[in-house]
């Protein structure tokens, strides 16, 4: 008998079948009984009577044993359907482990490919597709974002406005409600040695409500708490900080020298309108009157908060903004703005992905979850390689089993059964690879933005399931079509050999396809790391890597406001502040990691200040195009510290005192842009006033980049420290690093400043590089990503393309074996297979880079310093892969040559 | 003909399946196998005893397939499966348990209330 599956051997049964089949088995029987008591010497007629008596009522049974005839069927069918798939993964589980290298590479070539994918979907999906966390209306929540025309700054866009503006949109019907927020900054909390700090942001009371959060415990501050001119000293937490401090609600948190009661906690993943992580709110009027004094609450010049407005139900978004702009256009001070173009309000969406400001990080993530897609794709490739492959080793065996009557049908559910097992193995490895990668993808790509919200969303799940799906599929077709395809005759005969030959067309062009396409990511990575080389070798004009910056917040009492304060804010005594700073000077001047300290007002990249001069005999100065002049009090070490180079006469001495001759120092382009060719040294110049003494230019230094690293020429003008008008800003400490690695000055300076005094406010310092690595970011994701899939995927293909080339030397055994009999050289056969390679790199390659060259151009935004089909990358990257690509054959190519011609004839 | 027995429910199955372990049989095959042992005794029904055959059949125990008997006629054989073979073996330890403890009991020697 042969077993197997029942429904292969007996067509489906219908109703009327199994009842005559019953009844014929009964009569059957009835019959045997009967012949059985005959033989035994009874007569036919009692043997009938007998033998019916003994079955029982034939008509009752009849209808019992139907029924429970049909239910056995039934039940029997469907354990058929289990039997034949878990025989079906049983055996694919087998072959799996017969061919345990190539299930090796499926599985792990599959894993990352599609590991990858939702890696990279989960980051995409944080920074561009979701609105951040706890936002009930992202469809109606809007971030107002502002053009306008100053006279100081230039025509701008920005999210920033101010404490009127915003209360000025505050009244607009549009809204159903407005909220502002201002920019989160690291703060000092507490003192002494307990002191930290925690990155704060003041927020409206409205914000939590037009954002429809609720509070995790306690309750958020209300609109009574956040009123001018000070509102009142409270609190919310972030949940991790109330994870960190279970104890937090109703304590102080002691932030510049005020305590603020914690009356909430924010709920879980919570940061506000944009989504880096934020440790406490406290109302917005507490953070304004704190930073620039009780005039905040009618100051229309400084730019200071953000607003968040949620729609009134069935207002579009066109009305609002229209009523935005007009409320905008009124509130903004005739002296400062200028109306043309017309100043205007935009309301963009919350969604990062979709918001005003150009998001280049977002944007390369966008072509970073396009990289994805490809290093999948190749992946897919090489698997489908690979099954083809296995699909011609086993040609043979299909043809004996199709030939044994075995239906194609049944041998496709096999082949499925197979793929399926590799897919579900690669699905697990893909998780795998997504939970390890995850944290390091994340860490670089969503750098200080809350990722964990995102990281756990149902999308990813669901990505990895449907892409394991549509794999399935891809990975299926090409064996199962090879199988479908056998032609008995002709494979039988060959033993399985030949037969593959007319097939193979698939492979070659996978593999050229698998080529061109890591080619494509190569380039790629190249024109992107040329752009970071690009960008951080443009000249700032200091040495920002071996730079720290040490700031601390003096408590309010002293009357010091921070730097970036507005100078209208005038305080009171500095005589205080001035002690600290120069004893806070001796002390890290003695550092052994310190080459050199000094004090400015202004911090390159972080805060300038701009207050206009005049020249007496030449008018007023030009209008810049990047607005200024910008002035700076710096202390005599200040060039020397920065690496600033003094172009003309001399820096800033200890002679140029309060009561000496007041003295400037200007920069190159201010220099140019006045005084032209001249040599602008002993000229006078009139700052703040024609009214006030003269001050002489005693130098000119190099253009120090102010806020980006690419930007305008800047124009800028230095006065000693000493002469620095009191209460106008409070300085801060820029220290030289002796050694290029800053970490190590970041931590003494630190330890030096927090152990001045036992009540001293927490020192913030951090390294330069913190203020430039934000401007970077979008080319060190672009280099560190695009490399990093770029080399995963040559890897895969170069894997793939050495699998093709080893199969094909296999496959070729035989010819190559006669070639070996008929006097081929090993040094023949080995060109033989270089050449069979080459030709497929030659390909992929040259369709590589005519691909990168077409998509090249759509980056070239992105990119700095470099042509998109910059020559020097594209050739290297040719030359790289050839060369990788000619190491991988020469494996195969050496097997090739050690080919025995006896034994390859006589394996026929 | 002696009296026929009353079955204990249960037990066709058992003895259904200990006439297969003599190897593939048909219906037929099965009662008069054992209608020879038990000399007749066994007060079963042959309809009852093919549901009972299609009950096996139905949980795995045996499988049925149509051939040819000695003389030329079409009929269903039954087989024991391996699950088979396995059910018989515990069955039959549960049986022989519990029917040498009933047989130890009921076999005891009265006692009087003095004894």
């Amino acid at each position: 008998m042969p077993r197997g599956p029942r429904w292969l051997r007996i067509p489906l049964r219908g109703a009327s079948r199994l009842e005559a089949e019953m009844l014929e088995e009964m009569e059957t029987h009835v019959a045997l009984w009967t012949d059985h008591l005959i033989a035994r010497g009874a007569s036919r007629e009692s043997a009938e009577r007998h033998a019916r008596a003994r079955f029982g009522d034939f008509n009752a049974a009849r209808s019992t044993l139907r029924e429970s005839a049909k239910r056995r069927e039934g039940r029997m069918r469907r354990r058929e359907w289990f039997g034949i798939i878990r025989q079906d993964l049983v055996f694919a589980a087998r072959q799996a482990r017969r061919d345990l290298g190539a299930t090796a590479v499926i599985v792990a070539t599959l894993g990352l490919g599609v590991g990858a994918n939702t890696v990279m979907f989960g980051v995409v999906d944080r920074l561009l597709l979701s609105p951040p966390s706890n936002v009930q209306h992202p469809d109606r929540v809007v971030r107002p974002w502002f053009v306008r025309t100053s006279r100081t700054f230039g025509v701008s866009g920005s999210y920033f406005t101010n404490y009127p503006a915003y209360r000025a949109l505050a009244g607009a019907r549009s809204f159903a409600q407005v909220a502002a927020y201002s920019r989160p900054t690291e703060r000092a909390v507490g003192r002494g040695s307990n002191a930290t700090s925690l990155i704060v942001s003041g927020a409206s009371a409205s914000f939590f409500s037009v954002l429809g959060a609720h509070p995790a415990i306690g309750r958020f501050y209300g609109t009574a708490e956040d009123s001018p001119p000070a509102g009142s000293p409270v609190a919310v937490v972030s949940y991790p900080y109330y994870e960190q401090h279970p104890d937090a609600l109703g304590r102080p948190l002691l932030l510049n020298g005020t305590p603020f009661t914690i009356v909430g906690v924010a709920p879980k993943g919570f940061t506000g309108a944009e989504i880096k992580p934020i440790d406490a709110w406290i109302p917005l009027t507490a953070v304004l009157q704190a930073d620039y004094g009780p005039a905040f609450a009618t100051d229309h010049d400084s730019y200071n908060i953000f607003d968040v407005a949620m729609l009134r139900d069935g207002v579009s978004h066109e009305q609002a903004a229209a009523e935005a702009s007009a409320l905008f256009e009124a509130s903004l001070d005739s002296l400062s703005t200028l109306r043309s173009p017309a100043p205007h309000v935009v309301l963009s969406s919350i969604i990062p992905g979709r918001g005003s400001d150009p998001h280049a990080t977002a944007t390369v993530a966008a072509w970073l979850l396009g990289v994805a897609v490809i290093v999948l794709l190749i992946a897919c490739a090489n698997v489908a390689t690979l099954l083809l492959i296995r699909a011609m080793r086993r040609s043979n065996e299909i043809a004996v089993r199709l030939s044994l009557g075995v239906s194609r049908r049944r041998l496709l559910a096999q082949l499925v059964a197979e793929s399926t097992f590799l897919v579900a193995l690669a699905t697990i490895a893909a998780f795998v690879v997504s939970r390890l990668t995850r944290g390091v993808i994340y860490s670089v790509l969503l750098r200080g933005s809350a990722s964990e919200a995102g990281a756990e969303s149902w999308r990813g799940a669901l990505l990895i399931v449907g892409i394991a799906g549509v794999t399935i599929i891809l990975t299926t077709l090409a064996p199962a079509l090879h199988a479908m395809s056998i032609d008995l005759a002709t494979s039988l005969k060959s033993g399985g050999r030949t037969a593959t030959l007319g097939h193979s067309r698939a492979r070659p062009l996978l593999a050229v396809f698998q080529v061109a396409l890591s080619i494509v990511l190569l380039v790629g990575a190249g024109l992107f790391v040329r752009s970071l080389q690009n960008m951080r070798a443009v000249p700032l004009g200091l040495d920002a890597e071996r730079l720290v910056l040490a700031r601390v917040q003096l408590p309010s009492g002293t009357g010091i406001v921070p730097p970036s304060a507005n100078p209208r804010a005038m305080g009171g005594a500095t005589a205080q502040a001035d002690a600290f700073w120069a004893e806070a000077k001796r002390r890290v001047s003695l550092l052994p990691s310190v080459a050199n300290v000094t004090l400015s007002i202004g911090i390159p990249f972080r805060s300038s200040m701009a207050i206009g001069f005049s020249v007496p005999g030449r008018g007023a100065l030009p209008r810049f195009k990047s607005g200024g002049p910008y002035v700076n009090g710096v202390d005599p070490s200040y060039f020397a510290a920065l690496g600033t180079k003094v172009l003309q006469g001399r820096a800033f001495t200890s002679a140029d005192r309060a009561d000496g001759l007041r003295v400037a120092i200007i920069n190159r382009s201010l220099a140019r842009a006045v005084w032209g060719q001249v040599s602008p040294i002993g000229a006078c110049v009139k700052i703040g006033g024609d009214s006030l003494p003269c001050a002489t230019i005693v130098g000119v230094v190099d253009d120090v980049h102010r806020n980006g690293i690419l930007e305008g020429e800047q124009f800028q003008y230095y006065v000693p420290l000493a002469q620095w008008p009191a209460g106008f800003g409070t300085p801060a400490m820029i220290v030289r690093s002796r050694a290029r690695d800053v970490g190590r000055t970041v931590d003494e300076v630190r330890h030096a400043l927090q152990t001045m005094s036992p009540d001293q406010p927490y020192p913030i310092v951090e390294s330069f590089a913190n203020f430039l690595d934000p401007q970077l970011a979008s080319w060190l994701l672009g280099a560190r990503m695009f490399s990093l899939f770029g080399a995963l995927a040559f890897v895969v293909a170069m894997i793939g393309f050495y699998g093709l080339i080893a199969h094909s030397v296999a496959q070729r055994r035989h010819e190559l074996g006669i070639r070996a009999a008929l006097g081929a050289g090993v040094d023949d056969l080995v060109a033989l297979v270089v050449a069979e390679g080459a030709r497929i790199i030659m390909a992929g390659v040259a369709l590589g880079l005519a691909v990168a060259a077409l998509i090249a151009t759509r980056i070239a935004p992105l990119l700095f310093g470099v042509e998109p089909r910059d020559l020097a990358i594209y050739g290297t990257i040719a030359l790289l892969a050839a060369a990788v690509s000619l190491a991988a054959t020469l494996v195969p190519a050496r097997r090739a040559a050690m080919v025995d011609p006896l034994q390859a004839l006589r394996a026929e | 003909v002696a009296a026929q027995l009353p079955l204990v429910k249960g037990t066709v199955d058992m003895l259904v399946l200990k006439a297969l372990t003599w190897g593939p049989m048909h219906g037929f095959g099965i009662s008069l196998w054992l209608d020879e042992r038990s000399s007749g005794a066994l007060g079963l029904d042959d309809s009852a005893m093919y549901q009972v055959l299609h009950r096996l059949e139905e949980r795995g125990f045996v499988e049925a397939d149509w051939q040819v008997t000695d003389n030329n006629r079409r009929a269903r054989y039954y087989k024991l499966t391996r699950a088979g073979q396995a059910h018989l073996k515990a069955a039959t330890d549960t049986w022989l348990k519990y029917s040498a403890s009933v047989t130890a009991i009921v076999t005891l020697k009265g006692r009087t209330a003095f004894g």
